[in-house]
């Protein structure tokens, strides 16, 4: 079966997580989720635990 | 038109006009219910040898004997056919039905019927068939487990807890509910699958996977620090976030990790005009620093700050008191908290139905979210097994009276 929502494309205003599940969900099925965010206000989990030793900064959070 | 005809018109459902066979036992049952509450006429197949009823939760029937009351929350909405699936007969309606059915949903011993029978469910043309079992197809596939196995199995049990005790499961069938709504999730996205003219899914879910979900980013935490998450209670682990004693109770507060600093600053504003004594010392800059507020000793400090105001406080106070301050805080409510709950009331959660088995009103949770351009059903009660095996087949097959009729006396519908 191909994938079933190719071709749905998503705009992900969503913080934390439980938008973020969603739009997960509907990622891990194929559509094209676009996450909308902001350098000057990131999302928290962005520089929430957990991060590799030594890392830092909004590309580092697991 | 008229605006009173205009208005007649009801809003349709999510799932008008889609239908679902509903094979299931506890562990799949609720992906039932779910589609039901969007509008899906779901039938409830209940075999003549089945076993006892499900053990969750029993409640006295005021009839001599007891239900489960899990079993009437996830079969509310739904009805139900008494099929006897030893007969050749019932394997044929049961055939039938899966042929006019849009989805067809199993767990427990049902796919293992099926096989015996020489059918699978989408071999009888259903576009979207789903079985939620513990492990799931693949080389744990057939192993035993019930909600608590699950738990473990899924990793969620070693998370909850004490670290210095034993784990703790999370109250509830979680696993089976979880499961149920994967279960949901899997049968519209078959649907999505039908509608684009795929020729239809087999979907297989996995309970144990379902819980590993939930524990988020403890494998990416694995990977990153090599630290494995365990259970950690429910004591602070930073100053401005945890639960603290009140007066009649316990009421939660964050104003911490994923709090804001405005959170933090008007919490310990709160507490200075609350007059604790010791209180003006959590201005001091140190405090405004999370790493600072996660020290021990940090929250040996503020605890006993912190309980000395809500504890002469009751639980709505402080709710009402925190949230006016901006404080992400909440009452640690119980069942009777929320039947009476201003906010579920509005928004009309709770619903009252008149069982068919209880013969009482019984008030249910109702679906967590409101449709904007869609209605909600109007709620009926879980079946009694079997009580509309005639109608179901009169309207899903077109069962005439003297056929059914034949059917019953050759033990084929109960």
């Amino acid at each position: 079966m191909s994938e079933i929502l190719a071709g749905l494309r998503v705009l992900d205003f969503c913080w934390i997580g439980a938008g973020a599940l969603v739009t997960q969900t509907l990622a891990l099925h194929g559509a094209e989720v676009i996450k909308i965010e902001s350098r000057a206000r990131p999302d928290n989990l962005r520089v929430a635990p957990p991060v590799r030793p030594g890392t830092s900064g909004l590309d580092a959070s697991g | 038109m008229p605006m009173a005809e205009a208005s007649a018109e009801p809003a349709p459902t999510v799932l008008d006009s889609i239908k679902v066979l509903d094979w299931t036992d506890q562990a799949g049952a609720y992906a039932g219910r779910l589609l039901a509450d969007l509008g899906a006429d779901v039938v409830r197949v209940e075999a003549v040898t089945d076993s006892g009823p499900w053990p969750e939760e029993r409640v006295p029937s005021g009839q001599g004997h007891e239900v489960s009351a899990f079993e009437r929350f996830v079969n509310l909405n739904k009805r139900s056919i008494l099929i006897n699936t030893d007969t050749p007969a019932g394997r044929e309606l049961l055939g039938l039905l899966a042929e006019q059915a849009d989805i067809v949903l199993t767990s427990g011993e049902a796919p293992r019927h099926w096989r015996q029978a020489g059918r699978t469910p989408r071999k009888q043309g259903a576009p979207a068939y789903v079985n939620v079992s513990a492990f799931g197809d693949g080389a744990g596939a057939g192993l035993h487990a019930d909600d608590l196995v699950t738990l473990a199995a899924g990793g969620l049990l070693s998370l909850g807890g004490y670290p210095d005790s034993e784990p703790v499961a999370v109250y509830g069938s979680q696993a089976y509910l979880a499961g149920g709504i994967s279960g949901a999730i899997a049968a519209l996205l078959g649907l999505l699958a039908a509608d684009a003219g795929q020729p239809g899914a087999d979907l297989d879910v996995s309970a144990q996977a379902v819980m590993a979900s939930a524990l988020e980013d403890a494998a990416a935490e694995f990977d990153l620090t090599g630290v494995v998450r365990r259970r950690t209670g429910d004591g602070l682990r930073e100053a401005g976030t945890g639960t603290f004693r009140c007066a009649d109770g316990w009421i939660v507060v964050v104003a911490g990790k994923l709090g804001t600093a405005a959170a933090w600053d008007s919490l310990v504003g709160w507490l200075c005009d609350q007059d604790v004594p010791g209180a003006e010392a959590l201005k001091g800059p140190e405090w405004t620093d999370l790493s600072h507020r996660r020290l021990p000793a940090s929250i040996a400090e503020f605890q006993p700050l912190m309980e000395a105001a809500t504890s002469r406080m009751t639980r709505a106070q402080l709710y009402e008191e925190l949230q006016s301050r901006r404080i992400a805080a909440a009452p640690v409510n119980n069942i009777a908290d929320l039947l009476a709950d201003p906010q579920l009331a509005d928004r009309g959660f709770f619903r009252t139905v008149r069982d068919a088995v209880l013969d009482r009103d019984v008030s249910y949770p109702g679906p967590p979210y409101r449709l904007e351009d869609h209605r909600v059903p109007e709620w009926t009660s879980a079946p009694v097994p079997g009580g509309q095996t005639d109608q179901v087949l009169r309207d899903w097959l077109g069962t005439p009276d003297d056929q059914l009729g034949a059917l019953r006396a050759g033990g084929a519908i109960g």
